[in-house]
């Protein structure tokens, strides 16, 4: 799949900006408030001198006024850590959710690389496969065009494991964002409860489709499960299909109510709908970006 | 119920077959589709969890096997052409004899004709006689199909037949019948007591249902007499409605139109009318009427050839003509062309119809119809006889004699001949042939063993002289012309080598013995030729025992079956048509995920 979007599109990326909850320390000196006093441009405040202060912020005319030494103190303006994960499973290969998937993935990307924010791609199935930071600056989204492009899906879905394994590295607080589908057989709550418990702000974004609501074949079918190959014969009623489609709907209901309940912010990214839609509808409207 | 397709073990046999059959299709194991998906996790939900099972999941293979069932064991059935009402198995031979009179195509008041219900009476009888032998028949054509228990056969004989009349024809003859089935309007009564005398169970099918009709019932023309005298058509109009109503009348010679009238005819009433022709014109006349209630189309028309219209060509070869002469120039119909014998010697390729030899005979027979008078040696003609003042006594019934008085006519001397290729139609007491006549394939001739001079005979000077001459020249060059026949067999002259049909179409002319016999099956002019001469025939249905088709002579018990019989339309149909709907609710279920 060839990644790319048109130039109308980036220009529209370029006004939006990923909006966490939190505000994180950064790294590096970027455009997004930090928590901390610093050596930005905006004045914030002022403290009594204490030895040891960098006496070029000495605030002289205050001193001349007051008689006494003030400091000067700044916002400090740094970048925001985002780790995008992305659901690789074999479970995505349906109905191109993974390329839509990606498509997201490099929307977002775009979004965090022109704010200067520190942006980690991580594909994950059974455990995070890898880990790569695309930098800073909007200049390096062609890497991540390429990586994305090149990113193959695999193995099973478990989200649990992949999100321990990122705890235990000792990341820096960030904006975590999650591309799945979610249906991982051992459940995503402890997966998500594991991120936010790290001090993570944590975006869902599930990716359906509408050959995942339908059963998509009625009468005597081997329904085979793309991840672990198991074969299950079903005889599909119309009335065993509608009680299929409840139960995705509550499967989907169930992780939005999650979502809800734990300050997980949460929404849904059909495959029929248009990257472009998503981004400057859907996710406007659950307030991820802005 | 009977099965026309094949016999009854054999359906029943089939449509238990299919049954199995359809059944093990449907509860085959195939081999199910896979279909991946991302995860069976949902899947795995649904299925362990208890979920309500309704009547209708309880019920729907049932019933989806049931509606297959019923769906293919109605199409095997109308495979089978199954047929209403039991016909009594009798093993045996059966005759259908389907009434052919004219009186079969009127139209019936609640649609189609007694024809088609006759056709279709005959269809589900052959439907129903499986397994038998079946023989078809019309009481015009006889015996036209079978016996065979090839019932496509039988039906595709079915499409060939038409009403041709037939009306007092013999039954057809079919040895070992057990079963007779006639189907007949009773318009003509028919004795079925030949057949019940012959052993077989008669079983009369009524297709009559009454209708009113407007009919041309007689139609003939008479040429004027005189050359100033007009041609008149003689016809008879009937109306067998039970209302009065116009009846328009149309007739026309050849394509002038001399008559076009509207008459009012009470219910019942038939009128004659004398047509004025006109003095000249063509000899084809045509009489056509048309009326609200008319149900038979047949008799709506009626032709005619007025006998004289054409003018004969004569050639007279005779050095002395004298009485010849005298009667040509009085006779209009004979355009005369008198040469002497000696002018003879030359081949002859004018246009005459009859040539005359008169006290001669030439060196060769000729090859067109001549009459020869008196002829003075053997030769080819035959040896000479000759008699002093013979009695003529003794004369056959022949065209030629017609209206010829021979105790008016005094012979002074006869001078004949004899021959095998020669017949006397007349004789005197001593047996010398007065009159002689020879009819082969290729020509006619009449000879007379007298002259016409006082010397030899009184006979110019009494009328016995036009008419045997004129009767002569009819016989020899146009003998049928405007003869009235009625379609079926017609015998024909045995110089007929050729029958023309109104619409130009050669009718097979067969011999059979002296006989020349021709099939006539449609009414109009036909043309007969051969040896010269030129015939037509005028052939008319109008007739009081066709026309009036407000009657029957079948009895009321007989009619009342008729209904019966009509609604015993066959059932394939039907059940092609239940097939289909069954195959839609099916359709329909399985499309809206009903019964899947």
């Amino acid at each position: 799949m060839a990644l790319s979007f048109d130039s109308d599109f980036l220009k529209k990326l370029e006004y939006l900006h990923v909006v966490s909850k939190k505000a994180f320390a950064g790294q590096a000196r970027a455009d997004r408030l930090a928590p901390k006093r610093g050596r930005g441009l905006e004045f914030a405040d002022t403290r009594g001198y204490s030895p040891g202060d960098d006496f070029r912020h000495i605030d002289w005319k205050a001193y001349k006024r007051l008689g006494r030494l003030l400091l000067r103190l700044f916002d400090e303006e740094q970048d925001l850590p985002i780790y995008l994960f992305i659901d690789a499973s074999r479970s995505m290969e349906a109905a191109e959710k993974f390329d839509q998937a990606r498509r997201l993935a490099a929307a977002l990307c775009y979004i965090g690389l022109a704010h200067l924010d520190r942006v980690t791609i991580m594909p994950f199935d059974e455990t995070v496969r890898e880990e790569r930071s695309a930098g800073q600056g909007k200049g390096r989204i062609f890497r991540v065009f390429e990586q994305l492009e090149q990113m193959k899906t695999g193995g099973r879905t478990n989200l649990a494991e992949s999100f321990k394994l990122f705890a235990a590295r000792g990341r820096r607080q960030g904006l975590a964002v999650i591309i799945s589908d979610f249906l991982d057989p051992g459940g995503y709550e402890s997966a998500l409860k594991v991120l936010q418990a790290r001090g993570h702000d944590v975006y869902v974004v599930q990716m359906a489709s509408e050959a995942d609501r339908d059963p998509g074949a009625l009468g005597d079918v081997k329904f085979v499960d793309t991840e672990t190959e198991v074969v299950r014969d079903v005889e599909v009623t119309p009335a065993l299909a509608a009680a299929y489609t409840k139960a995705w709907e509550e499967h989907t209901e169930a992780l939005a109510r999650f979502c809800g309940r734990y300050n997980i912010g949460y929404v849904r990214a059909d495959v029929e709908r248009s990257v472009e839609e998503i981004i400057l509808q859907t996710f406007r409207q659950g307030r991820f970006v802005a | 119920m009977s099965f026309g397709a094949m016999a009854g073990w054999q359906a029943w046999g089939l449509l238990a077959l299919t049954a199995g059959v359809l059944t093990w299709l449907f509860y085959m194991k195939i081999r199910a589709p896979r279909v991946r998906v991302p995860s069976l996790l949902l899947w795995a939900k649904v299925l362990d969890a208890d979920r309500e099972v309704t009547l209708w999941e309880r019920i729907r293979k049932t019933v989806s096997w049931i509606i297959i069932m019923i769906t293919g064991v109605v199409l095997m059935l109308a495979l089978t052409r199954p047929a209403p009402g039991v016909v009594a198995a009798g093993g045996g031979r059966r005759l259908i004899v389907i009434d052919s009179s004219w009186s079969m195509g009127a139209q019936m008041p609640s649609g189609g004709t007694r024809w088609a219900r006759a056709i279709a009476q005959a269809r589900t009888l052959i439907a129903a006689s499986a397994g038998d032998e079946v023989a078809l028949a019309t009481t015009a054509d006889g015996l036209i199909e079978g016996p065979t228990t090839d019932s496509v056969l039988l039906e595709a004989s079915l499409d060939r037949i038409a009403p041709a009349g037939g009306e007092g024809g013999d039954w057809p003859q079919l040895a070992d019948v057990s079963v007779v089935h006639f189907i007949t309007d009773g318009t003509i009564p028919r004795s079925t007591a030949d057949l019940v005398a012959s052993g077989a169970r008669v079983n009369v099918d009524p297709v009559y249902e009454a209708a009113s009709n407007v009919a041309i019932t007689a139609f003939e023309t008479h040429a004027g007499g005189a050359p100033d005298q007009q041609a008149e058509a003689y016809l008879e109009l009937a109306n067998y409605s039970a209302t009065a109503q116009p009846v328009r009348l149309v007739v026309t010679r050849g394509t002038a139109s001399v008559a076009d009238t509207s008459i009012d005819l009470a219910p019942g009433e038939a009128v004659r009318q004398i047509v004025p022709l006109g003095v000249s014109g063509d000899a084809r006349v045509r009489a056509r009427i048309s009326a609200r209630d008319n149900a038979l189309a047949i008799d709506d028309e009626a032709v005619a050839w007025i006998s004289g219209a054409e003018s004969l060509a004569v050639t007279v070869v005779s050095d002395a003509p004298g009485f010849l002469q005298v009667l040509f120039e009085r006779t209009p119909s004979v355009k005369p062309t008198f040469v002497a014998t000696a002018d003879y010697a030359r081949p002859r390729t004018g246009p005459e119809h009859v040539l005359i030899f008169d006290h001669w005979v030439p060196a060769e027979a000729p090859v067109k119809p001549a009459l020869f008078v008196s002829p003075p040696t053997g030769g080819w003609v035959g040896t000479p006889v000759t008699e002093k003042s013979p009695m003529w006594t003794t004369a056959l019934a022949h065209p030629v004699l017609r209206g010829v008085d021979p105790s008016t006519v005094t012979l002074e001397r006869a001078r004949a001949v004899q021959s095998e290729a020669w017949t006397p139609v007349a004789r005197s007491a001593t047996g010398t042939p007065l009159v002689s006549v020879a009819e082969t394939a290729e020509h006619r001739r009449v000879m007379l063993g007298f002259g016409f001079s006082e010397a030899e005979s009184n006979i110019a000077l009494q009328p016995a002289f036009p008419v045997l001459l004129i009767n002569s020249l009819e016989w020899l060059a146009r003998p049928s012309m405007g003869e009235q026949v009625r379609p079926g067999v017609v015998s024909l002259d045995a110089v007929v080598s050729r029958l023309t049909s109104p619409d130009g179409k050669l009718v097979d002319v067969t011999r059979f013995g002296d006989a020349h016999l021709a099939r006539i099956t449609m009414p109009g002019l036909y043309l007969a030729e051969g040896g010269g001469m030129r015939s037509a025939l005028a052939v008319n249905v109008g007739d009081p025992q066709v026309s009036n088709i407000g009657r029957t002579s079948l009895a009321q018990a007989q009619l009342a079956g008729a209904a019966t019989t009509a609604s015993n339309a066959p059932w394939w149909p039907v059940l092609i048509a239940i097939a289909f709907v069954l195959g839609l609710v099916e359709w329909w279920t399985w499309h809206r995920r009903i019964t899947v």
